[in-house]
């Protein structure tokens, strides 16, 4: 398949934001960061709504979207009212955050929100018609993204706003989204080499007359080794590895070095893009042949 | 209820490709893009270890099956993707706000994105036809006579009738992941691989 970039920028935006906003929530619940959440808000925000033009990109017809949604089965319908709930949390969290007063209730629920949203758009691309994608497993991998692209942000929030509190934290769930994120991919990694899926022996589709058998016992190699080795261990790397080293480097100190959340943040986003990306390009159907 | 479906007799078909132009033309399906492909299976050994010429090779057709629990009608978020009470699976393209999550949900890899309307597309078991008490282009064409078009609910009907004539451990459908495609295909004299 494609590389379905509008999808890419809107799964990865949703991450960011869900994960600075459950973050910022996490904080309040600790005590911490009082100084940063107005700026975590608009973080959040800001991406979230950089996420749903992303998706809305990715509709041929997005005007007729007004008028059309409400199948509740669909994944993109689920998906919508999440993005739309969090949207309504995060309005509630501004006024909260305005009187200079976040109640605890409020962090919770903004802790329950980023999690909630990111497994429900985990769960929209569930398909069993796609066997690459219908795994758990990348449950847990949209989840430490969230955990890596949150932390990470707000760790660089944290150190431009002096927000000297939250600079551990930020630096220590940096390194833990980075390393679930490499268990995550390697467990992925795993799970797709152990696929068996069906095959026909030799076939030819005269549609397509040029096109080459497709061999759906290659996509372990392919994701290791192969045309997609780049895209996979560029994500466990950078996405994974770096990011949890980085954030790793600062697990005792309290200093506000933005070039170093910075550089992670990045990563974290570079890694979540390259698997992505990975991702269409790995998902093919389970009868690949048609 | 009506479950409108086509049986493929697979020993007849000739691999002539009829039905794919047929359904090309009736239905000016885009430059591309078929709703019915015509797909070579083989030639692949008769059994472990054998070469040519102890081979064999059957053509298999593929389009919409018009499944029993169409996964693209439970992504389709605006429900332009339904299943009618003649048991075929429609789009209605005035609905369709083209994100092709259904695309991604068939197994089948049937249906198309029409670029120029900006919606998907798919066999609709030629529903113009049908509704006229006609068949679907692809079976009046065949150049095998190895399609049948009916009513599998209705017992006196061709296809009920066929299936029922013939040896159940002869009669094969798609690979089936959760989405029961009703359409079934008939192959007596060599090993069905999907």
């Amino acid at each position: 398949m494609e590389i379905q970039w509008s999808l890419v920028l809107f799964t990865l935006f949703v991450c960011l934001s869900a994960g600075v906003f459950a973050g910022q929530g996490l904080l309040v619940l600790l005590g911490k960061g009082a100084k940063l959440q107005m700026p975590s808000l608009m973080v959040a925000l800001v991406a979230l709504l950089i996420g749903g033009i992303a998706s809305f990109t990715h509709l041929q017809h997005w005007e007729r979207s007004f008028n059309g949604f409400g199948h509740l089965s669909s994944g993109i319908t689920q998906e919508l009212i999440a993005v739309a709930v969090m949207f309504v949390l995060i309005i509630i969290y501004f006024a909260f955050a305005r009187r200079g007063e976040i109640p605890k209730w409020m962090g919770a629920l903004a802790v329950v929100g980023g999690v909630v949203l990111v497994l429900v758009m985990a769960n929209s691309y569930m398909m069993a018609a796609r066997p690459v994608w219908s795994t758990v497993l990348l449950h847990l991998f949209y989840l430490a993204q969230m955990v890596v692209a949150g932390a990470s942000a707000l760790w660089l929030i944290a150190a431009l706003t002096k927000t000297e509190d939250s600079l551990q934290l930020g630096a220590r769930f940096t390194a833990v989204g980075g390393a679930l994120v490499a268990v995550s991919l390697v467990a992925y990694a795993a799970y797709v080499g152990s696929l068996s899926l069906p095959m026909v022996g030799n076939y030819f589709d005269p549609t397509e007359p040029t096109k080459p058998m497709v061999a759906p016992t290659d996509l372990g190699s392919n994701l290791l080794v192969g045309e997609l080795a780049a895209y996979f261990w560029g994500a466990l790397i950078m996405g994974g590895v770096i990011a949890a080293v980085l954030g790793f480097l600062f697990w005792n100190k309290s200093v506000a070095n933005s070039g170093f959340a910075g550089a992670a943040l990045i990563c974290a986003l570079a890694g979540g893009i390259a698997f992505r990306a990975a991702l269409y390009i790995l998902g093919i159907s389970v009868y690949a042949f048609y | 209820m009506t479950k409108y479906a086509i049986v493929t007799d697979l020993d007849r078909c000739v691999g002539c490709l009829a039905c794919s132009v047929a359904c090309k033309m009736v239905n000016s399906v885009p430059i591309g893009q078929f709703w019915n492909k015509t797909l070579r299976v083989g030639p692949n050994p008769k059994k472990e270890g054998d070469n040519w010429p102890d081979v064999e090779l059957y053509y298999l057709t593929v389009q919409c099956q018009h499944c029993e629990k169409p996964q693209c009608v439970e992504v389709c978020p605006t429900g332009a993707s339904q299943k009618l009470i003649d048991g075929t699976v429609q789009i209605d393209k005035q609905k369709c706000i083209g994100c092709q999550f259904c695309v991604m949900a068939c197994p089948y890899n049937v249906r198309y994105l029409n670029e120029d309307e900006r919606v998907v597309e798919k066999c609709t078991l030629c529903e113009q036809l049908i509704a006229d008490g006609g068949t679907p282009q692809c079976v009046t064409q065949c150049g095998g006579r190895a399609r049948y078009f009916g009513d599998l609910e209705d017992a006196s009907s061709e296809v009920s009738k066929i299936l029922a004539a013939e040896d159940s451990g002869k009669v094969y459908s798609l690979p089936d992941v959760g989405n029961k495609p009703t359409f079934k295909y008939i192959l007596r004299t060599m090993k069905w691989k999907g």
